[in-house]
């Protein structure tokens, strides 16, 4: 009787243990986002596409809440590794952090790797539109980063800032 | 040092450097294997120019004396001896810098991804292969093209052997690098022809083959220069990390 109630006493444990694992994974997939959005219209049953929606918002929600430890992570890898996480965060943290994004359009190139975003950012009434490039480099896609407090020194910088 | 102009003694007392560079009366001839390579190394770090083996002798050559003239007119100032003994500082520093930079790994997403977000700048450059036919005048060039328009290939260079024109073959010419003209007709005309003559010119050309595909080159192939792109650009912020970790041992000691 009493091995038979360890038993079950381990089995319950090992139940409850793989239930937390797989909450804490569902947390961290589906993430709330309550300030980034996706244009019904935008095809999404590409697995390439997906992926690349999900880090879009992921990375948008943590741009517009000010996380920047966690959108540093999304940056492109060269740009982490010459850029210091002190440096980005003063040149991400501009004047025009959005309130809401909308993705608008996806253009997806996939010989090159990479998908230039469209997206609508709201400032309380007003909005503007924004590019993105995002790049995927092995198996993961990453944004890269244009700081928009100094003035653009590139054409790229010019049209993506 | 009896082969040297110049003397360089530098003896490393707790990091300072002490130079001392003597005029000489008999100045050698004969410049080093390693003197070679320092002057090339030199000139393609400033400025990516490849100095050949025979410049870089002449050149050090010419150094020689006239450096050695300067001093015997004008003498070593301490302003002189500061800046050289400054600029050798700055090459020791940051070669120590470099060397512990390299030592470190650039990871594989890394230059990937920097790879990936340039490519447009590691595009193969387009090829052309062809032979010019030289002729000792224009007139004897327009007739060989008339005569031969739609001639093939080993045709033409026999021909052409027997009107004593000089045959110049080239392969896998940067169709970017060729001359505004030559570019033109390679643009413009298919291969396997005698593209018409611009100008009155004494060569004709026959484009044999070329390469217009966009093609990049692989990420394999551009892996290393890659990597030293970043540390170079890194190189400052490495400077200032190493310097200070050098301050904090100078600190601990005393």
């Amino acid at each position: 009787m009493k091995i038979n109630s360890i038993i079950i006493y381990i089995i319950t444990i090992i139940l409850f243990l793989g239930c937390s694992a797989k909450n804490k994974h569902l947390k961290s997939k589906h993430l709330k986002i309550t300030d980034v959005y996706v244009k019904q219209y935008i095809f999404k049953n590409d697995n390439l596409q997906q992926k690349l929606i999900q880090r879009f918002k992921e990375y948008w929600h943590y741009r517009q809440k000010g996380d920047y430890n966690k959108s540093y992570m999304f940056e492109l890898p060269y740009q982490r590794y010459l850029m210091p996480f002190p440096k980005y965060k003063a040149l991400a943290a501009g004047s025009y952090v959005g309130k809401k994004t909308v993705l608008e359009k996806i253009n997806l190139d996939k010989k090159n790797s990479q998908a230039i975003l469209q997206r609508k950012v709201y400032f309380n009434n007003l909005y503007r539109i924004k590019k993105d490039k995002w790049l995927y480099i092995n198996g993961q896609w990453y944004h890269k980063f244009y700081q928009s407090i100094l003035p653009p020194k590139t054409e790229e910088e010019a049209e993506f800032q | 040092m009896k082969n040297f102009l110049f003397a360089f003694l530098l003896t490393v007392f707790s990091f300072a450097i002490d130079v001392h560079i003597a005029k000489e009366k008999n100045i050698s001839q004969n410049v080093s294997r390693e003197e070679i390579n320092g002057i090339q190394d030199y000139f393609y770090e400033l400025f990516h120019f490849h100095m050949s083996e025979r410049g870089a002798k002449k050149l050090l050559k010419e150094n020689r004396a006239l450096a050695n003239e300067y001093l015997k007119k004008y003498g070593l100032s301490s302003y002189d001896k500061n800046r050289i003994k400054v600029i050798t500082e700055l090459y020791l520093a940051n070669k120590f810098v470099k060397q512990i930079q390299n030592k470190v790994k650039l990871d594989d997403d890394e230059i990937l991804s920097y790879y990936l977000d340039h490519k447009d700048e590691y595009l193969q450059p387009n090829t052309v292969d062809f032979v010019a036919f030289v002729f000792d005048t224009p007139e004897n060039a327009m007739k060989f093209y008339e005569k031969n328009k739609k001639t093939s290939m080993k045709k033409l260079i026999k021909i052409a052997k027997q009107n004593h024109a000089i045959i110049k073959e080239y392969k896998k010419r940067s169709i970017k690098k060729l001359k505004a003209d030559l570019r033109y007709l390679v643009n413009k005309y298919q291969h396997g022809l005698l593209p018409p003559l611009i100008g009155k010119k004494s060569s004709v050309i026959y484009i044999e083959s070329f390469d217009k595909k966009k093609k990049y080159k692989s990420f394999n192939e551009v892996r290393k220069e890659i990597e030293k792109i970043l540390k170079n650009k890194k190189f400052l912020d490495e400077r200032q990390r190493i310097v200070k970790k050098y301050n904090k041992s100078i600190i601990n000691e005393n």
